[in-house]
């Protein structure tokens, strides 16, 4: 008996099968349900790398498993992208003024710690445009070869030029400031978000940092 | 021939109808794979808004995915809205010194929100209490803004249903400080979280702020 069947596994006859309408049409619901069982969360499965890298057959938008590394992909028609988009930039050394809430330095795209080079682009000194609306984690680091020797020093997320989302104070003899805004709803396309420092005093201050930002939704 | 089909375009056929036992099993064959093809993990693909906002035959849960903006929705019965949950409250009032007192009253910030259901608010037990309607894991912001204590002690508290406490400090000359939870794990239903406030810098100061509730898991 020859038995054909398409990329999902759902069995097809020849004429010349000489099965009975009942055995094909039980065999067919049989293999339907494992194909519609498949797709629940995956289109495919696979033990490793060396698995993902040799699919064939999928098409835009296909999305598989890889299980030694617990990871969702999706096929963008080219490569399998890890499906949560997440890219991270460095910051480059700036000289901020002290007394004035400034954006931090020139933005890097690091491409070997980021999933997407899309979801933002670099906007300016301290700034990304976040291309698409949706909910995002972010986080952003800032840190000087010195000290904060200022009597205020912060870090702060700050939407379109005006809209404070979330700050962080630091101690005065701090090197470093953290800030994490875990579920910053974007809810206009291209909205420019700005990674901001300020010492109260101390003169200037050489900052340097990392942003780093995750789509969840 | 009367050829209705199911609503993933599966043929269906009357007894009547003149087609061979292979013919239709192959055409089922096909016609599934086309079907499992479209479907993905999503019910319907739009290219755009207008394509969305123009679907048809939805039932409550189902799922679309917008290819511009890369958005996954969720139709409730009556709207799509992004399929991550989230929901943003506002607040603002007078906070005396010397006690830790619930941020006011909290009001509903639907632009900003996506699920009107996954929160809710009550001044039953004190006011600035969001409650998480359902069991789950949740990312939680807690942003206060306006009015510097300039002595004193100063700080936000979280309580997760009433006894687990989280605390972060306000430095003194500062107004703006955010206490972030990426990974609030609420295991019963209907679970207050109580934002309050506290300072000791004499006198009343009134706070405005905002809260940041996302489902994550």
């Amino acid at each position: 008996m020859v038995q054909l069947s398409i990329p999902d596994g759902i069995k097809k006859w020849q004429v010349t099968d000489g099965l009975s309408f009942q055995q094909m049409s039980s065999a067919m619901s049989d293999s339907m349900q494992i194909a519609f069982n498949k797709r629940e969360r995956a289109d495919w499965v696979w033990a490793n790398s060396g698995e993902r890298s040799a699919q064939t057959g999928m098409v835009q938008g296909s999305r598989g498993y890889q299980i030694d590394t617990e990871t969702e992909y999706i096929w963008d028609n080219s490569i399998w992208n890890i499906t949560r988009p997440h890219t991270e930039w460095t910051v480059a050394s700036k000289s901020i003024s002290s007394s004035t809430v400034t954006d931090v330095g020139t933005l890097t795209l690091d491409a070997s710690a980021s999933t997407s080079s899309t979801q933002a682009t670099i906007a300016g000194q301290g700034a990304i445009t976040v291309v698409n609306t949706g909910v995002y984690a972010f986080h952003g680091l800032v840190w000087t070869g010195g000290i904060f020797s200022g009597s205020r020093t912060f870090a702060e997320i700050n939407q379109g030029g005006s809209n404070t989302i979330c700050r962080n104070n630091s101690v005065n003899t701090e090197t470093m400031v953290n800030i994490c805004m875990p579920n910053m709803r974007i809810t206009v396309t291209n909205t420019t978000v700005y990674l901001r420092f300020f010492q109260q005093s101390g003169g200037s201050l050489s900052v340097q940092g990392r942003i780093r930002l995750t789509r969840l939704g | 021939m009367t050829n209705p089909t199911t609503p993933d375009g599966i043929p269906r056929w009357e007894i009547s109808d003149p087609v061979s036992l292979v013919q239709v099993s192959q055409a089922l064959g096909d016609a599934t794979q086309t079907a499992l093809n479209k479907r993905e993990r999503y019910d319907f693909v739009w290219a755009n808004d207008a394509e969305r906002i123009a679907q048809l035959a939805m039932v409550q849960g189902s799922r679309g995915y917008q290819v511009d903006t890369e958005t996954e929705y969720l139709y409730d019965s009556r709207d799509w809205s992004p399929a991550i949950q989230h929901a943003e409250w506002t607040f603002s009032t007078s906070i005396p010194s010397g006690v830790v007192t619930g941020v006011g009253t909290m009001t509903f910030d639907s632009a900003k929100s996506t699920s009107t259901t996954m929160t809710s608010t009550t001044t039953s037990g004190g006011t600035g209490q969001i409650v998480i309607n359902n069991p789950g894991l949740y990312a939680y912001t807690f942003t206060r803004g306006n009015g510097t204590a300039s002595t004193g002690r100063a700080f936000l508290d979280l309580l997760l249903d009433q006894d687990n406490l989280m605390r972060h400090n306000l430095f003194v000359n500062e107004d703006i400080t955010t206490l972030v939870v990426p990974n609030i794990r609420c295991v019963d239903f209907q679970v207050p979280l109580f934002n309050k406030f506290y300072h000791s810098n004499g006198g009343s100061l009134t706070v405005v702020g905002r809260v940041t509730v996302t489902r994550i898991g």
